[in-house]
């Protein structure tokens, strides 16, 4: 049976997911997902040719008004780091953090 | 549990109103009950008998739930407690509001003893990928409760409480109700709010109740089930007593049983539960139907392609930035796959892989979108089976439960699900409810479903046949 997963596609895709492979993980996980992508893959013999994709019921939106929520420092409470009631975060537009 | 002592909710509640007993009395022996038991068991991450005994001091003996303790799943949000997941990404993470379904719980009355261990991230069917301890089976202390939602299950069955919540993504309220021996009730999809649960698979989860009788599942849903505007997944439905609901017969009920199913490789005590189930529907008054689901057996499969593509999208929110454990990098790149992979256990990553590649390009349409077909037709094909049928029973699961550390293959953990992922494919309803032991003395649980919004006629059949299997009524 032809390879589902290989080692390229397994790091393509740990990037993507923002997940690094240590070299240790690497065997096992590729054993494990080429086994499970291949049993998940015998859907392809399924015949869905006559199945139409339903939309998707309405959700009920409310009316947007505005109401009390959390406050701004319960919101972002859970923040590793925080400054003058912002998130801190490294540079992402390149040069030195401040 | 002392023999004096209410053994359900219901016997609870009606003590409690008839001052034969106080919330605090009773807490007090819940507390006996884990500082004795707890050790060996392990079904909570974080315990709160302190404030607990207050609220149960200050518990209103006419509340729908009068003081009564009920434990809560660790995915669930309670304001200013922790909220992990079982996950090291979020060991330290405190909730800053509490989920609508405990404000409505704590509203009624419920007094919380605890957070209850779950498979990280609800994912896993033993209780075993928690990142800090597995739970252990009050029925056998050397096997799983099952999973995810195993320390609630596990805190019911040795009550630690007489109710627990749970989330069901694809069984994890079933499967280990049915391990541990309690009830366990997967609502219909927009039944019960899931604002404050942390999410795993969005289309699929639900938050579900965990009892010791299918009438006390039913006072929980009582309280459990309200139109909540912060959920826009949450359906407005008439009101609907389901304790009320609650029938003595199944005197002109179709019980369906799903022909596909029969083929399955499943333990002996467990098949011969579903004759004895099926004989007691008949004896009620029920008559039995042959339903036919020609794909039913493609759920397992397309499960497992919808359920880690949605976990790979919702987990995306665990960087290190907003939340949580934080790995420093050398950029945020780094600082997100840093802390993602020091905070996610193996389980977590494995089905965000997954979900990841099946939604990669060149990938998607022959795996998410051939799964989501396959979702179509499964529900399409459970939807006409229950217009033949006002019921389908089936196993909970293939087995009972298994010992600690004896199933390591993911493939084999995820074939556990086979009965309970439908309902959740589909959106419908379903419970399942204890039905005897086998020869080993472990719990059998099996499992009805019903049509979307069918809830409290679907308790209703559960009740008669668990009270005609043994259980208390």
């Amino acid at each position: 049976m032809a390879t589902i997963i290989d080692k390229v596609t397994l790091e393509h895709v740990a990037s993507l997911a923002r997940l690094e492979i240590t070299p240790e993980e690497e065997e096992p996980l590729l054993g494990d997902l080429e086994r499970i992508l291949g049993h998940v893959a015998q859907l392809s013999s399924v015949d869905t040719s006559a199945i139409v994709s339903k939309r998707p019921a309405m959700t009920e939106l409310r009316p947007d008004d505005p109401r009390e929520g959390l406050t701004r420092e319960e919101g972002l409470g859970g923040a590793p780091a925080m400054r003058d009631g912002f998130v801190v975060v490294r540079n992402v537009m390149g040069g030195e953090d401040e | 549990m002392n023999s004096g002592l209410p053994r359900t909710l219901e016997q609870y509640r009606r003590a409690v109103r008839a001052h034969e007993l106080s919330a605090e009395e009773y807490l007090d022996e819940t507390r006996r009950l884990i500082e004795r038991d707890e050790p060996q068991v392990r079904a909570f991450l974080h315990l709160r008998l302190d404030a607990a005994h207050s609220d149960a001091q200050a518990a209103d003996p006419t509340s729908p739930l009068a003081g009564a303790p009920i434990a809560i799943k660790d995915n669930i949000m309670m304001a200013g407690e922790r909220c992990t997941c079982g996950s090291r990404i979020l060991e330290h993470y405190v909730a800053p509001y509490s989920a609508t379904v405990v404000q409505s719980l704590l509203a009624a009355g419920a007094v919380v003893p605890g957070k209850t261990n779950c498979d990280e991230f609800a994912m896993g069917s033993s209780t075993e990928n928690s990142a800090f301890f597995p739970t252990h089976n009050p029925a056998d202390l050397i096997r799983v409760p099952g999973g995810s939602s195993g320390g609630s299950t596990a805190a019911v069955a040795a009550g630690f409480a007489l109710g627990a919540i749970g989330s069901d993504t694809g069984g994890s309220v079933r499967q280990p109700a049915a391990f541990c021996g309690v009830v366990g009730f997967k609502p219909t999809y927009g039944r019960v709010s899931r604002y404050g649960l942390v999410a795993f698979g969005s289309s699929l989860d639900c938050i579900g109740p965990i009892a010791r009788s299918v009438r006390d599942t039913a006072i929980m849903m009582n309280v459990m089930a309200v139109h909540d505007p912060k959920d826009a997944t949450s359906v407005r439905r008439p009101h609907v007593d389901f304790e009320a609901s609650l029938q003595p017969t199944l005197a002109g009920r179709r019980v369906g049983i799903i022909r596909e199913l029969q083929g399955l490789d499943v333990q002996p005590e467990i098949a011969a539960a579903m004759e004895a189930a099926c004989e007691a529907a008949l004896k009620s008054g029920a008559s039995l139907v042959d339903v036919s689901l020609p794909h039913i057996l493609s759920a397992l499969p397309a499960y497992y392609i919808i359920a880690p593509a949605e976990c790979s999208a919702n987990l995306g929110r665990f960087d290190g930035v907003r939340y949580g454990l934080h790995e420093g990098g050398r950029d945020m790149t780094e600082t997100y796959s840093r802390t993602r992979n020091a905070g996610f256990g193996t389980e977590v990553k494995r089905r965000i892989l997954i979900g990841a590649f099946v939604l990669s390009a060149g990938y998607y349409d022959a795996y998410y979108k051939k799964a989501s077909s396959v979702r179509q037709l499964i529900t399409d094909e459970l939807d006409a089976a229950l217009e033949s049928a006002d019921v389908l029973l089936t196993p909970t699961t293939p087995t009972t439960a298994f010992r600690i550390g004896a199933v390591t293959d993911p493939l084999e953990m995820y074939k556990a699900d086979v009965f309970t992922i439908p309902a959740n494919l589909a959106g419908v309803p379903a419970v399942s409810f204890p039905a005897g032991k086998d020869a080993a003395g472990l719990p059998i649980g099996l499992q009805l479903m019903g049509p979307r919004w069918s809830d409290a006629e679907l308790l209703s059949s559960a009740n008669v046949l668990f009270t005609a299997l043994g259980g208390e009524s």
